[in-house]
């Protein structure tokens, strides 16, 4: 499965963001886009930006909490995966019970 | 459509600050981020998101209040775009920047719980092989032809080194096994793949093996089958101007285009003579032009 990229221009249409924003969330490294060039960004990119959008504009963050957020979220999404993984293997077995 | 006041809880007398206030109190509760796999959460945060564009502040409620705001402006205000949840299913490409052995740190989340079994205990989990990324790399047509090393830096701080074999054709990806996302359980990790783009040339015109460059040539050049100095890929040569050339004559130089798939040998440069008479035409030219052709009468437009 290959992901879909976007442009830095497709992305500031189709969102209303601006590119001032978004190379700030580059700039402060809030975001690493999949493209070393910075001009390509997946959708998870999009969704962080966008994410960075709401905790500024909606939750009132300031730019010194967004890292500390940013970091508390992907860290519980770690572990999610992790905890998902590992109750993955605690399942019981059906056939080693019989 | 709903009223906007109504659905961020103010009414028509609150200041910018209360509807502000109500609206983060709202925005809050219905973040699709702090919903997982709530629909209505998604569907309510998109209405109060509009809601709260509507009326915002006192030029947008006044443009509200007199029904001046345009219905695009309404429909498309809410939020949209993909959610950071939707993306981190089974740990996106940001979650895997921690440090430390998952095993250890999840052996001490369950240590509490009891009955821990070894992760790698044979038959007892789920793996899936990690994902496959797509990244994007422009070259230049001399790297292009000539193939070139670069080095990058993925996320998460991994340094590859990027061979790009001489000949590469635009579009093409160059695979990368094993530096995609990371598998999960015994999962294989994903390949990373970058997408090779050739960037524009100001003078060289990429045609299959071929390369395709115009040359400027004075009347005089050729006419004359001048010898003048031209540009390829590998430098600058000399190149002779045949005898009973036109303006458009498209000459091959061998060897000097593309280098091919197999590695072995090359394609052409097509050069096109464009003839530039002079940026000025003086009256003495004018009437040597003018005597000669009365002289020498032909017809470009009618056919031998």
């Amino acid at each position: 499965m290959i992901k879909k990229i976007f442009q830095i221009t497709e992305i500031i249409e189709s969102y209303n963001l601006s590119e001032v924003f978004i190379y700030e969330c580059i700039q402060k490294e809030w975001i690493v886009p999949c493209d070393m060039n910075n001009s390509y960004f997946d959708e998870e990119d999009i969704s962080r930006i966008l994410l960075i959008k709401d905790l500024k504009e909606d939750f009132g963050a300031n730019d010194e909490s967004v890292p500390l957020i940013l970091h508390l979220i992907d860290q519980m999404h770690w572990l999610k995966s992790q905890i998902k993984y590992f109750m993955g293997k605690q399942k019981p077995d059906r056939n080693s019970d019989e | 459509m709903l009223d906007p006041f109504e659905v961020i809880g103010v009414t028509k007398t609150s200041t910018d600050a209360d509807i502000k206030t109500a609206y983060r109190k709202l925005a809050k509760k219905y973040h699709p981020d702090l919903n997982p796999n709530n629909k209505e959460a998604e569907k309510k945060f998109k209405e109060i998101s509009t809601a709260y564009k509507l009326i915002e502040n006192k030029e947008s409620r006044e443009k509200y209040e007199n029904g001046t705001f345009e219905e695009e402006f309404a429909n498309s205000a809410h939020r949209d775009g993909p959610f950071y949840r939707e993306h981190q299913g089974e740990g996106g490409r940001y979650a895997y920047h921690f440090e430390g052995d998952p095993d250890d740190i999840l052996k001490s989340f369950f240590s509490g719980f009891g009955g821990f079994q070894d992760p790698s205990a044979k038959g007892s989990g789920r793996d899936f092989p990690g994902q496959d990324n797509l990244y994007k790399m422009e070259i230049d047509i001399r790297d292009a032809v000539n193939g070139a090393q670069r080095e990058i830096t993925l996320p998460g701080g991994v340094r590859l080194k990027i061979k790009i074999p001489p000949g590469i054709d635009n579009g093409e990806k160059l695979r990368f096994k094993n530096q995609g996302e990371p598998g999960i359980g015994k999962g294989k990790p994903g390949d990373a793949y970058v997408e090779i783009f050739i960037k524009p040339d100001e003078k060289f015109k990429r045609n299959g093996d071929n390369l395709e460059i115009q040359i400027p040539v004075t009347l005089d050049e050729i006419v004359n089958s001048a010898k003048i100095l031209i540009s390829t890929i590998d430098g600058s040569m000399m190149l002779n101007i045949p005898e009973g050339v036109n303006n458009e004559t498209k000459l091959r130089i061998k060897g000097k285009g593309m280098v091919l798939k197999n590695g072995k040998g090359r394609g052409d440069l097509i050069v096109t003579l464009k003839l530039m008479l002079p940026h000025k035409i003086d009256p003495k030219f004018k009437e040597f032009i003018s005597t000669w052709s009365k002289e020498n009468p032909y017809n470009p437009r009618k056919k031998d």
